[in-house]
Order: C-alpha cells, then sequence, then structure tokens
C-alpha cells in the first residue's frame, strides 16, 4: 500500500481511501474501495494507458467480483468529481477510445507504507504544465493568426476606401429647343447666365461643320471662359449611353 | 472539427476578398476620351477643326500614359487648306486626392505619322503636349457608371470613359 502525492497539497493514501488536502484532516474526501484500486492502477502506469480489463481486473477482479464496463465508467467518472472536489483541477482521467484510460499526471515512483513522504518524488505537474504551455502556445500562434488576416483584410479595405475616388455627380436638366432638332440639356448652372446660354446655342445652330446628328443628345456644359464652348455629344441619354458620348469645344480667337 | 473547417473557411474569404481589392488596385485604370474642337481663327480668317482620341492609362505607381490620334485641319473659306496626322504619347506623372486630378507631363514623343509640333497640339488638342505642364482638374462621376468628365471649377471639360481591362 502506498502515500501518493498529487500535488504539492494533495495527497492519496491507498489504505485509508483518501485524498486528503494539506495533511488536513478536515479536508478529506474518502473514496471507494475499487476506485482507489483503479487510482492506484493509473498512477501506476506513469500517465500510460491502462486497459479496461486491467482497471476491471484492479477495480474489482481481485475480490472475484464480475461487473459490467458500466461500472467502470461510473467508478471514473466518481474518481473525476472527488478529485475534482479536492480541488485537482489540473488533474484529468482521460478515455483513450477502444483501449481504456490514462491518468494526465503520472509518479515517478510511489512511496511504500512506512516510507517518508518526501522521499517520494512525484512529479506530476511536469506534464500537465508541458501540455498546459504547448496548448497556450497554440492558442497564441492561433489568435495572432486571426489578429494578422483580420488586419490584412481592414488594411486593404482602409487602402481601397483611401483610393476610391470620391467624385460628386453631374446632373444636367432638360432644356426644350424647337429651333434645334436635337435634345438639348444644360448643367444647371448654365440657367443663370443668359447671355452665355443663348451664345452656346447660338454656336449650335449656326455650327454646320459639327458631327452632330439630329438625333443626337447634346449637353451644355458652363464655362469660365466666355468664349469657350463645351460640349457633351451623345447617342443616347448621358446616364444610360456615356460611351457614346464625345466632348466637342468651339471657340473663337482673335 | 466542425468549427476548425468553419473558421478555416471564413479565414480563407478573408483573404481571398483581400486580395481581390489589392488585386484590382494593381490594375491600371484606362481612359478613353473623344475630343472634337473647332476653333475660329478671326484673325487668320480661318477655321481650325481638331478630332481625334486620347487613350490615358494611370498606372498603380502614380504615373502614365497618354497616346494620342487624330488630326488637326485647317479651313479656309471652307476649303481645306493643311491637315496634320496627330500621333504622339505622353508620359505623365498624376494624383487623385478624392476627386481632384493633378497631371504633370513629364516627356512628350511624337510617333510615327505624325506631323503636328507640340505648339499646335497644345493649342488644338490637350493642354498636357507639353513638357512640364500641369493640370488641375476635379473628376465628376456621370449617373454613377465608369464615365467621369474632367471639369474646371466644377465645369466640365472632358468626357472620359473608362475602359475595363478585360475588354482590352
Amino acid at each position: 500500500m502506498s502515500v501518493y502525492k498529487l500535488s504539492d497539497v494533495v495527497t492519496f493514501d491507498s489504505t485509508s481511501l483518501t485524498l486528503t488536502m494539506n495533511g488536513d484532516d478536515m479536508q478529506k474526501i474518502t473514496i471507494t474501495h475499487s476506485s482507489s484500486r483503479c487510482l492506484v492502477a493509473l498512477l501506476e502506469a506513469k500517465g500510460e494507458v491502462v486497459s479496461r480489463e486491467e482497471l476491471l481486473q484492479a477495480g474489482w477482479g481481485y475480490a472475484g467480483l464480475v461487473v459490467t464496463s458500466n461500472s467502470l465508467s461510473q467508478a471514473m467518472t466518481l474518481l473525476r468529481k472527488s478529485l475534482k472536489q479536492i480541488g485537482l483541477d489540473n488533474v484529468f482521467i482521460v478515455p483513450v477510445s477502444k483501449m481504456g484510460y490514462r491518468i494526465s499526471l503520472f509518479v515517478d515512483s510511489a512511496d511504500s507504507l512506512g516510507q517518508d513522504l518526501t522521499d517520494e518524488t512525484v512529479n506530476f505537474d511536469e506534464s500537465q504544465s508541458e501540455k498546459k504551455i504547448t496548448l497556450k502556445k497554440t492558442h497564441t500562434i492561433a489568435i495572432i493568426l486571426l489578429a494578422l488576416v483580420i488586419s490584412i483584410f481592414i488594411i486593404t479595405l482602409l487602402y481601397h476606401f483611401m483610393f476610391y475616388i470620391k467624385a460628386s455627380k453631374v446632373s444636367y436638366i432638360y432644356y426644350p429647343q424647337s429651333e434645334i432638332n436635337n435634345k438639348v440639356f444644360l448643367q444647371p448652372s448654365v440657367i443663370s447666365r443668359g447671355e452665355y446660354l443663348s451664345s452656346a446655342l447660338s454656336m449650335l445652330r449656326n455650327d454646320n461643320s459639327l458631327k452632330i446628328k439630329k438625333e443626337s443628345y447634346i449637353y451644355i456644359n458652363n464655362s469660365i471662359r466666355k468664349d469657350l464652348f463645351v460640349y457633351f455629344v451623345c447617342e443616347g441619354a448621358i446616364e444610360e449611353k456615356p460611351e457614346t458620348c464625345y466632348s466637342y469645344f468651339i471657340t473663337t480667337v482673335t | 472539427m466542425k468549427k476548425y473547417i468553419i473558421l478555416m473557411a471564413f479565414f480563407t474569404m478573408l483573404i481571398m476578398a483581400a486580395l481581390y481589392i489589392w488585386y484590382d488596385h494593381r490594375k491600371p485604370i484606362r481612359c478613353e476620351s473623344v475630343n472634337f474642337m473647332k476653333v475660329n481663327d478671326l484673325k487668320h480668317q480661318r477655321t481650325i477643326f481638331s478630332e481625334g482620341s486620347m487613350l490615358m492609362t494611370f498606372f498603380n505607381d502614380a504615373t502614365g500614359v497618354g497616346v494620342y490620334i487624330g488630326d488637326i485641319t485647317y479651313e479656309e473659306n471652307e476649303k481645306i487648306v493643311q491637315r496634320n496626322n496627330v500621333n504622339k504619347t505622353f508620359k505623365f506623372t498624376y494624383s487623385i486626392k478624392y476627386d481632384q486630378l493633378t497631371i504633370v507631363t513629364e516627356t512628350v514623343i511624337s510617333n510615327m505619322g505624325n506631323r503636328a509640333s507640340d505648339d499646335e497640339a497644345q493649342r488644338y488638342i490637350y493642354p498636357g503636349f507639353q513638357k512640364g505642364k500641369i493640370m488641375h482638374g476635379t473628376l465628376l462621376n456621370i449617373g454613377g457608371t465608369d464615365t467621369y468628365a474632367v471639369a474646371e471649377n466644377m465645369n466640365p471639360k472632358s468626357i472620359c470613359h473608362k475602359v475595363l481591362n478585360d475588354k482590352i
């Protein structure tokens, strides 16, 4: 029979079937005989997998009892609860598919009854902390990757919007002209410039060299220069067929 | 496992979207404009007609190339007295900030068949046909389409239709 030190503060006495916290009798949990023997088998295996058959033999078979594997599962559940209850959150009894169970810490050596507890070197935390570190590293890498991907996406979006042309829309209003056989539209600011508008229309009327067809849509643009007239000539409405439009300038030099 | 697949799919979609946007910005913008100009020269009693098309390519490194092909015709008493073919290329640097376009002409090259002088081109075609010339303009969008008008003080002067890369 042995006493196992499961952590700095928790010991397991397989004789009295107790898990004790800080050697305090007030903080003691008693487990069943079969659970105790199963725990011993798991601890002795030092983290290796113990088969269900071996556990059944250790827990019940030694006494000539035959139980189903359901009883083993129940015993493992109880054992987990007891370990958690005593405060061993970092100890896991892990089921291994189609094989059995293993404990996530292992004992380097277990002392026999009567030996000094300090002589036994129990290094339960090592593998556990290694796993924790590995898990933490994996999480950190995953978080860094996630942050990186999201950052790349956000930077690309920002880049896109930074270079996106934020141009105002140009609008025209219909301006019926019975003398000109075309559909004439004006930039709204042209209306207030009566003289410029009449000159622009007069240029259109008098121009016989223009390549403007009768069915063309003509858009008269405003101009700062009084002697420069700028038109857009399209085969359809400018919003619908902008690709058919061309610029037409008429100017006079003296 | 399912969680990992969903996460992987999400990451892949994000990366693909980012790559697409990045790739889209790497593509040059091509803009085509067709221009006609009629100049009544009262001093010389003649009329000058300029006609041609310009294809401007804006690269993403803030440089660009413009190619103009057309002609300038001189008429006196409604008779053509001279016709000069224009075939010029000019290289420029540009910047677009919001809707403000600035183009600085770096070099002007006369291609084979060109008979027009830089001065003529500068006067009758486009103000950019002169080395060192700086042109400022405001971009106005037409009806939410791919067509922009280069404007001077919000007054459109030249219409420029974006040519999609896959159509070239």
